[in-house]
C-alpha cells in the first residue's frame, strides 16, 4: 500500500483504534489510505458506474465498520475491504439482475471500433457476470474457489466463464486468439 | 492466492492488465456521507442493543414477578390450618395427656382405653 510505518500508524493499529475509541480521525486515515484502491475496484466491476461505484463504497465501510471483529489480521485490510466490496457491487448486481452468464460475448460493442477500445473499455464492455470473474481474478487476484463463494458458482464454471470473458476481451482488443495459444 | 498456472494471457496482455490503474480519486463529497452513514449505522446498532437489553430486563422482571406471585398464592392455598389435635400421638402422649387431672380427659381415657 506504499505506507512508510515508521510514518503512519499500521493498519491493526488503526482498527483497533477504531474498534475501542470510535476515533473519527483514525477511521479517517483508514478512508484516506484505503478508499481509492475499493473504489477503482467497485467502479470495475460495475462496468464504469461512478456513482453506484461510490454508493459500493460507501456500503462496503459500513459492513467493514460493522463487521471489524471479523477481520483477520493475517489478511491485509485492504484485501479484506476489497473483497466486501466486490460482495456489495456483486449483490448490487444481482439484484439488478444484470449478474447473467448467458449466450456468447459479443465480440465487439455495436458502435465501437476495434481501434479505438483500450483494455479498460473492453473489461467494461464485457457481459457483468464475466467482467466480475475477470477482473477478480485478473486484476484483484482472487481464487477461483473464492470467486465461486461470491457469484455462486463452482470454481470449475468460474474457469470457464474466465476462459470466454478473456476470450471476448482478447476480440475485442483485436488480439488474434489463435496467437496467444 | 491466484492460481498462477491458469494465467494464460501473454507476458504483452499480462503487462496491460498490470498496467491498468488501481486506484480511482473519491469525490469529496464521498469521505462526509460515508462518515455519516457509518456513524448512523453505529448509532442504530447501539439502539438495537440498548433495545434489546431493556426488552430482556423487562422480559426477567416479568417472569421474576410472575413466579413470585405464583408461588404465593400456590403457599397459602397449600397451607394446611393448624391442627386442633396432633395428627400423630405415641401411646406415651396419649398416656400422659389422659393422666391429666382435668374433666375432659377423664371422658377421652374411657374412650381411649374401653
Amino acid at each position: 500500500m506504499g505506507n512508510s510505518p515508521e510514518m503512519s500508524p499500521s493498519d491493526v493499529e488503526l482498527v483497533r483504534v477504531v474498534r475501542h475509541s470510535r476515533s473519527e480521525a483514525a477511521f479517517s486515515a483508514l478512508y484516506d489510505r484505503h478508499t481509492p484502491r475499493v473504489l477503482q475496484t467497485a467502479w470495475r466491476l460495475l462496468g464504469g458506474d461512478t456513482h453506484g461505484a461510490e454508493d459500493v463504497v460507501q456500503d462496503a465501510w459500513v459492513r467493514a465498520i460493522a463487521s471489524l471483529d471479523s477481520w483477520n489480521q493475517s489478511e491485509s485490510f485492504g484485501a479484506w475491504l476489497r473483497g466486501i466490496a466486490a460482495h456489495v457491487a456483486i449483490d448490487q448486481l444481482r439484484r439488478e439482475r444484470r449478474l447473467e452468464f448467458t449466450g456468447e460475448i459479443d465480440a465487439a460493442g455495436p458502435e465501437q471500433s476495434v481501434e479505438h477500445i483500450d483494455l479498460e473499455a473492453a473489461i467494461a464492455a464485457l457481459p457483468p457476470g464475466y467482467r466480475a470473474v475477470l477482473v477478480l481474478h485478473d486484476i484483484e487476484g482472487f481464487t477461483h474457489d473464492e470467486i465461486g463463494e461470491r457469484l455462486g458458482m463452482t470454481a470449475g464454471t468460474s474457469k470457464g466463464q474466465l476462459f470466454k470473458a478473456r476470450r471476448a476481451v482478447r476480440a475485442r482488443l483485436g488480439i488474434d486468439a489463435a496467437r496467444t495459444r | 492466492m491466484k492460481d498462477s498456472h491458469e494465467d494464460d494471457w501473454t507476458i504483452d496482455e499480462r503487462a496491460m492488465l498490470d498496467a491498468l490503474s488501481r486506484e480511482r480519486t473519491p469525490s469529496a463529497s464521498l469521505k462526509r456521507r460515508t462518515i455519516t452513514a457509518v456513524r448512523a449505522s453505529r448509532n442504530e446498532a447501539a439502539k438495537w442493543w440498548m433495545t434489546r437489553g431493556l426488552v430482556l430486563a423487562a422480559a426477567a422482571s416479568l417472569i421474576f414477578i410472575a413466579g413470585a406471585l405464583v408461588g404465593f398464592a400456590a403457599a397459602r392455598h397449600a397451607a394446611p390450618p393448624p391442627p386442633e389435635t396432633p395428627v400423630a400421638e405415641t401411646t406415651g402422649q396419649a398416656v400422659a395427656r389422659s393422666n391429666a387431672p382435668t374433666s375432659d380427659n377423664q371422658q377421652t381415657r374411657h374412650i381411649v382405653w374401653y
